[in-house]
């Protein structure tokens, strides 16, 4: 089955039911479909992989923990990274909420003049480029990032989530997911052109 | 029309455009030699940051399977 074909097929009423019902076989077939996902996920939130295996365990058993009470409201993959996505906030001790000054914001302010146009020059793609290639720059820079943007910077741009899932996983208004990414790209893009200039 | 601050922000955060909009953006990028490279940035970083995941879960394989047989294996047992 591909990709598509799983993700509808465990939207069935008549798999969540043996799911619910903790039909091993179904729970084989969800953990074998979900758990490199979810690992990965947790590497691109900046934990090692001894940190990710834990988490993802912990996942798991809060969803086993928690399943004869899942209503099919959200897909079981939202549902899952709703888990994670709490968990990791409470590892990495932060705020979820998203606060209404980001120092980044002055940052991209100053580069506009007054008329809304570039007000210094844009470094050229191509030695841009050679930065991004360099595994190490683009490691450290989104280490940089606060966690939440990190989360919607890597479930949209790598995981390719659409906006509804992301927006339930990390349960933010549209607005803000795109405020989230404003805030994500700038900042890793200001980070990856600072690595050029030095 | 959209100044290039707009633009930078269209770009950045993923919204959505009516069709208007949306030609509205590609006429700039064609004309703005700045809002072009910040596009193309964006792009490069994203590509970056997929070749980095995808490098990163190859090597993954053999561990995810170990993990998703120990989660199985604990949820069997503790059905039990």
């Amino acid at each position: 089955m591909s990709n598509s074909d799983v993700y509808k097929f465990f939207s069935t009423s008549e798999f969540v039911t043996k799911l619910i019902a903790q039909d091993h076989e179904a729970i084989e077939q969800v953990v074998r479909a979900y758990t490199e996902h979810l690992f990965k996920g947790s590497l691109g939130l900046g934990f090692s992989e001894i940190e990710a295996s834990e988490l993802v365990q912990n996942v798991w058993g809060t969803f086993f923990d928690v399943l004869p009470n899942f209503k099919a409201k959200s897909h079981i993959r939202t549902f899952l990274f709703g888990i994670l996505y709490n968990k990791a906030k409470e590892l990495k001790r932060e705020y979820a909420k998203i606060s209404q000054h980001d120092p980044i914001d002055d940052i991209i302010e100053n580069h506009f003049d007054e008329n809304g146009g570039w007000r210094n020059h844009i470094v050229d793609p191509e030695r841009f480029m050679v930065a991004t290639q360099t595994m190490d720059i683009i490691e450290k820079c989104l280490e940089g990032l606060p966690i939440t943007q990190k989360m919607a910077f890597c479930l949209r741009e790598i995981d390719d989530h659409g906006t509804s899932d992301i927006c339930n996983i990390l349960d933010v208004t549209t607005t803000n997911l795109g405020v989230l990414l404003y805030r994500a790209k700038n900042r890793l893009r200001e980070c990856i052109e600072s690595k050029i200039k030095v | 029309m959209l100044s290039c601050k707009e633009i930078a922000r269209i770009l950045s955060s993923n919204e959505e455009l009516s069709l208007i909009k949306r030609t509205e953006l590609r006429m700039h990028l064609l004309m703005c030699k700045h809002c072009s490279n910040y596009n193309k940035q964006l792009n490069l970083m994203k590509e970056a940051y997929k070749n980095l995941f995808k490098k990163k879960s190859t090597i993954e394989k053999e561990k995810v399977a170990k993990l998703e047989n120990d989660i199985i294996k604990k949820h069997v047992n503790s059905s039990k």
